[in-house]
C-alpha cells in the first residue's frame, strides 16, 4: 500500500487521478493488484458467501474503474474503503442477505465462507467451543450499527489507523474511537454471556474458561 | 493511579505498542484494566478467521465486467469503429470521390448558374450600356484589327 506523504495524500491517490484522467487500463491494474485481495477479505467479513463477496468486491472495482471525478486530497485507501463499505452495506441491507445470514447459527464449512479458525492443537472439544464462540461473536459483529462495524472491521482487519477510518466513514477521529470501542464493549459483554452459558452447561468453571480461549 | 484504558482498549488489545508504552504501569496495579484488556484479546483472537481469497476466476470475471463498460460507452464505440482497415478503406474512398469530382468538372465552363442569373432585368440593361458605348467604336486598335484580319485574308497561302 502506498505511503501517506506530508499532504495526506499517498502514492495512490496519485494513480487513481492518473487514471481518472486519462482512463489507462494499466493504471488501474496496478491499483486492482494492490487491492483486490484486501477488498475481497473485507466484503468476505460482511457476507459468509464467497460468491456475494467476490460480487461485492467486483461492484467496488467498477465503481472504481467507471468513476468520473476522483479528488486526490485524501488518502486514496480511505476513499476505497469508503466505497467498499457502501456496496458491503447496500448487501447486507436486502432481505434476502438477512434471511440467509440468520439461517447460519452454526459453523460453517471451508467451502462456503471464512473458515472459523480453532487451534490444530487443541482438543476436539476445545475446537468445538472456540468455534462456537467465534460464530457467536461474528453474529454479534454483524448485529452491530453499521458505523460501529465498519470501523471495528477496517481496526481489526484492515490495519487502517484512526484517520483513515475517520476519513472513510466521513467522521472524526474521537467518532472512530468511541464506535470501535463500543463495538468491543458489546462483543466482550457477549464473551462473558458465552461463558456463563457455558459454565451453567458443563456445571464445571474449567469449561468456561475453556470457552474463553 | 494513572488513568484506565478507557477507548485505547482496541489497539491495546491489537498490540499497538504506543498504547501499551502508555498503560503498561497501569495494567501491573488496575486489575479491572487487566481483566478488560484479557476479554478484548480473546474477543480479537476469536474473530481472527482466515481472510477470503479472491478465487481463480475473480480476474476473468471482473475484467470481462470492464470489457463489457469499455464496449457500451459511446467514446469506445467511437474508437473501436476507427481501425486501421476503416481508416485505409475511408481515406481511399475519398481520394476516389476526390479523383471523380475533379474530372467530372469543367475548369472554364461558366456556371449555368451564374448564366441564368444574367438574364436579371438590371444587368441586362448594363450590357445594353455596354454595347452602346461609343468608346469602343471609336478605338483606333479595333479599326487596326479589322485592318490586319483582312491582310491575313488577303495573303498568299
Amino acid at each position: 500500500m502506498a505511503e501517506v506523504n506530508a499532504r495526506g495524500t499517498d502514492d495512490d491517490a496519485a494513480l487513481m487521478a492518473s487514471f481518472v484522467e486519462s482512463r489507462d487500463r494499466r493504471i488501474f491494474q496496478v491499483l486492482y493488484q494492490r487491492y483486490r485481495a484486501p477488498i475481497v477479505a473485507y466484503a468476505g467479513r460482511y457476507t459468509r458467501d464467497r460468491a456475494r463477496a467476490e460480487e461485492i468486491a467486483q461492484e467496488v472495482f467498477v465503481r472504481v474503474y467507471t468513476a468520473k471525478s476522483y479528488q486526490a486530497d485524501a488518502s486514496f485507501k480511505s476513499w476505497l474503503y469508503t466505497v467498499a463499505t457502501n456496496v458491503c452495506l447496500n448487501e447486507v441491507r436486502r432481505p434476502e442477505h438477512r434471511q440467509r445470514f440468520e439461517s447460519l447459527d452454526a459453523p460453517r464449512d471451508e467451502g462456503k465462507g471464512p473458515v472459523l479458525a480453532a487451534r490444530e492443537d487443541a482438543s476436539p472439544e476445545a475446537q468445538m467451543a472456540h468455534q462456537q464462540v467465534a460464530a457467536r461473536l461474528e453474529a454479534t459483529l454483524a448485529a452491530l450499527p453499521e458505523k460501529q462495524r465498519a470501523a471495528f472491521l477496517m481496526v481489526r482487519h484492515e490495519a487502517m489507523t484512526h484517520e483513515e477510518i475517520a476519513k472513510s466513514l466521513k467522521t472524526s477521529v474521537s467518532a472512530v474511537k468511541s464506535l470501535v470501542h463500543r463495538a468491543l464493549e458489546t462483543l466482550r459483554k457477549e464473551l462473558r454471556t458465552i461463558a456463563d452459558e457455558m459454565a451453567d452447561e458443563s456445571g464445571s468453571a474449567p469449561r468456561a474458561e475453556e470457552a474463553r480461549t | 493511579m494513572s488513568e484506565h484504558l478507557g477507548e485505547d482498549l482496541a489497539t491495546l488489545a491489537l498490540g499497538n505498542e504506543d498504547s501499551i508504552k502508555k498503560h503498561s504501569a497501569h495494567l501491573t496495579s488496575c486489575p479491572d484494566c487487566a481483566r478488560a484488556l484479557d476479554e478484548a484479546k480473546r474477543v480479537m483472537s476469536a474473530l481472527d478467521q482466515p481472510a477470503l481469497e479472491p478465487s481463480m476466476g475473480f480476474d476473468r470475471a471482473l475484467f470481462a465486467r470492464l470489457d463489457a463498460i469499455d464496449a457500451a460507452s459511446p467514446w469506445a464505440r467511437i474508437k473501436a469503429w476507427f481501425t486501421l482497415p476503416r481508416l485505409i478503406g475511408a481515406g481511399v474512398m475519398a481520394l476516389g470521390v476526390s479523383l471523380v469530382l475533379m474530372t467530372m468538372t469543367p475548369l472554364a465552363t461558366p456556371d449555368e448558374a451564374v448564366l441564368a442569373s444574367i438574364e436579371d432585368d438590371d444587368v441586362a440593361e448594363n450590357l445594353d450600356m455596354l454595347t452602346d458605348l461609343d468608346v469602343v467604336e471609336d478605338l483606333d486598335v479595333a479599326e487596326d484589327l479589322e485592318d490586319i484580319v483582312e491582310l491575313d485574308e488577303g495573303s498568299p497561302g
